[in-house]
């Protein structure tokens, strides 16, 4: 017994050995985390029993880093009201659904797999409010006594992996914890970056630019500047942490393609080119509209319409990396009307664009638009719209309304 | 507002579709989808004549537009004031004729078949032209229809007037003998300062049907009042507009007839309309809001197949099919 004594707290102390090199982290005691038990996925439902002291294992390590575990009853009633069977939560989705409904900040899941003498834990960490995944692991070991060891290890370093990657997301950072590399992150190989807009660190290669700070207080924010040939030069204001993400800048526009659908004229189609004196700014374009003129009417015919525009305009006040933009232009146009199967000569409407107004946004990356439009027959030549009447009106009320997608061409 | 949950977005997003299809839905946006600026009566255009090297803007106003046909001709005329000059093109708006001096601006079709131009009788294929008896020459009675009409095989009635509320013709014998007798009818007890819009012969039914209107003009909306009549033994009931069918909101200068209807277009529904002459109402209309026929002058052919419309503007002779 006196061994006995002096053995348990010994192997307790053994078994407990990878935590000794982490301490509770106070930054963290506000984030509320929610431990789903590891899901069982061993085959035919064996190892059950394994469950709830793996669970366990990771529930310890995220209240040993400092983080605020959430008691099981203060989530699982309204999980399973949801549907939701709390011992079979793996992924992203039913735990950030579960975060948003009942308020907690931070959700880990996992499961467990065992056959034979191998086991796979596999255990995951998720953002609530960001909706993502901030880190996690995967890994199989033997499965024998000092398995334990080993995977509270691995998970007592995830538990701090989260409290040092996610810190910014978080948690305020304090003055005192001092970043002194950054890690930017980018989708756009070559884009060159300043800091505070004139010191160039390089270029995104591979993905990646280390930034060597010389020591900078975490969470401090600062600017840099993203330019690229052929792009527009933007400037993100971003909070010094160990990664950084920099967001892709659009590229500088010289030509476009429109294709567009006019309400009045929906048996047929249009097409514009623009040109760019100044990119994504200030435009010529050009357009043509082909379109019939269908009427239910005995012995009617089948007009054709062909309406070309020359117009100039230009974008107002929103950058053009900005999702919603509004423009507008002016110009001239004619109708040219022919209709097939008749004597009749070519009809000839010119016109002049008073004002065009449009409004563009970017709908799953692609600008689309709806513009009004102001045109005015000047009665020139043999014309159907005559002269001196308001703007052209569609059902005698409604100026030309067109839908469009903008086709980044050059 | 926040969409906290996947089902409160669903609802969103069916609430908009189930909108948007409501919208859809109501005529006014069909309507407006499927619109054009573009006249309506452009899908019936079938051939032009353009007259602007002829006709000046200034005179286009004053020149009457009307059909005849005889002796298997028909024509389409384009007649000038106080005869001075007539442009003549058969019904596919070839120019056949331009006819000057003539000596007035009536248009009919006399006892002979020939056709009669103010004072001057022309045979059916305007091969030939003689002057009418001194003195007589057959004056305009409006801006479309006939100016006159063969009322019996010996005897034709010409020179349609309106003084106030009372109806003033001339019958002629055959041969235009001059007879002097004017004939008077009172068309009214209580409508006075009467336009005629359109004295309309249709020889298949043996009729004329009249369209008068109070205070009528070519380029306002009016009431205009139908009475039909036969030709033979032509007579007149008095006051018969008292008993007459009548619409509102025509344009004066788009009445016309073809095929037993009266038609015109009916500024209250932006539409023209086919309207049976014995009680007024509609048989058909064609609606064409953009269509402003103002500054237009219709006639249509008796027998139906087509109507012409002059644009005093452009001064362009257009054909139309018929829309009924």
């Amino acid at each position: 017994m006196r061994i006995a004594r002096i053995l348990v707290p010994l192997i307790a102390l053994l078994m407990f050995a990878p935590l000794g090199g982490w301490s509770a982290d106070e930054r963290v005691a506000n984030v509320s985390v929610c431990v789903f038990p590891l899901a069982n996925l061993s085959p035919n439902g064996a190892q059950q029993e394994h469950q709830k002291p793996l669970s366990e294992a990771v529930r310890q390590e995220f209240e040993n880093a400092g983080f605020h575990v959430l008691p099981d009853d203060q989530w699982t009633p309204q999980a399973e009201s949801f549907g939701i069977e709390p011992n079979q939560v793996t992924g992203g989705t039913q735990a950030i659904f579960l975060g948003n409904e009942i308020g907690f900040d931070m959700a880990v899941t996992g499961s467990y797999w065992i056959e034979n003498d191998r086991i796979l834990v596999s255990i995951q960490c998720w953002d609530i409010k960001a909706g993502t995944l901030i880190t996690g692991f995967l890994h199989t070991w033997r499965f024998n006594l000092g398995f334990y060891n080993f995977v509270r290890a691995e998970i007592a370093d995830l538990a701090q992996r989260v409290v040092f990657l996610s810190a910014p997301r978080l948690i305020a950072l304090k003055n005192d914890v001092r970043v002194d590399e950054i890690i930017f992150t980018s989708k756009q190989e070559g884009m060159e970056v300043l800091i505070q807009g004139h010191k160039s660190i390089g270029r995104i290669q591979n993905g990646t630019l280390v930034f060597q700070t010389d020591g900078i207080n975490a969470g401090t924010t600062f600017t840099v500047e993203k330019r690229q040939e052929g792009y527009h030069t933007l400037q993100q204001t971003v909070v010094a942490a160990p990664q950084v993400e920099l967001t892709p800048i659009p590229r500088a526009n010289n030509l476009s393609l429109e294709a567009d659908w006019t309400f009045g004229q929906l048996e047929g189609a249009g097409a514009t080119l623009r040109w760019y004196p100044k990119p994504d700014w200030i435009m010529i374009s050009f357009s043509e509209y082909l379109y019939a003129q269908i009427s239910l009417l005995p012995n009617a015919s089948v007009p054709i319409h062909a309406d070309s525009e020359l117009l100039a305009g230009l974008y107002l006040f929103r950058p053009p990396e900005a999702g919603f933009r509004f423009g507008l232009s002016a110009g001239v146009g004619t109708i040219l009307t022919w209709i097939p199967a008749t004597s009749l000569p070519l009809f000839t409407d010119v016109y002049i664009n008073i004002l065009s107004l449009w409004a563009e946004w970017k709908a799953w990356g692609i600008p689309m638009f709806v513009r009004v439009e102001t045109k005015l027959p000047l009665g020139i030549g043999n014309n159907l719209l005559g002269s001196g009447g308001p703007p052209l009106l569609w059902g005698g009320f409604f100026p030309p309304i067109t839908l469009g997608v903008v086709i980044p061409w050059k | 507002m926040e969409i906290r949950t996947p089902f409160a977005l669903k609802i969103l997003r069916a609430f908009m579709v189930a909108a948007v299809v409501a919208s859809l839905g109501s005529c006014g946006v069909l309507g407006f989808i499927f619109s054009t600026p573009f006249p309506q009566t452009t899908v019936l255009a079938k051939a032009q004549a353009d007259l602007s090297g002829v006709i000046s803007s200034s005179s286009a106003d004053s020149f009457n537009l009307k059909t005849v046909a005889t002796g298997g001709y028909e024509y389409v005329m384009l007649i000038g004031p106080n005869g001075g000059v007539a442009y003549v093109y058969d019904t596919d708006l070839n120019l056949k004729k331009t006819l000057t001096n003539f000596g007035g601006n009536g248009l009919m079709v006399d006892t002979s078949g020939n056709i009669v131009l103010g004072s001057t009788e022309f045979s059916p294929d305007f091969s030939s032209s003689s002057t009418l008896t001194s003195g007589i020459t057959v004056f305009s009675a409006g801006s479309t229809g006939v100016d006159g009409f063969v009322d019996s095989p010996t005897s034709q009635v010409a020179d349609f007037g309106v003084n106030s509320n009372v109806l003033a013709y001339i019958p002629f014998p055959s041969g235009w003998i001059p007879s002097g007798s004017q004939v008077t009818v009172p068309l009214s007890s209580y409508l006075s300062n009467l336009t005629i819009d359109g004295i309309f012969e249709d020889a298949s039914a043996g009729t004329v049907t009249f369209a008068i209107s109070p205070s009528g003009n070519n380029s306002s909306t009016t009431t205009a009042y139908f009475f039909t009549v036969n030709r033979s033994g032509f007579t007149i009931p008095t006051n018969v507009l008292d008993s007459s069918s009548s619409r509102d909101h025509l344009v004066s200068a788009s009445i016309g007839y073809a095929q037993g209807s009266i038609f015109a277009y009916d500024t209250s529904s932006s539409s023209f309309v086919q309207i049976n002459p014995a009680n007024g109402s509609t048989k058909n209309s064609f609606y064409s809001p953009t269509n402003d026929p103002s500054h237009l002058r219709f006639v249509y052919r008796v027998g139906g197949g087509s109507f012409y419309g002059f644009n005093k503007t452009t001064r362009i002779l257009t054909k139309y099919a018929a829309w009924w």
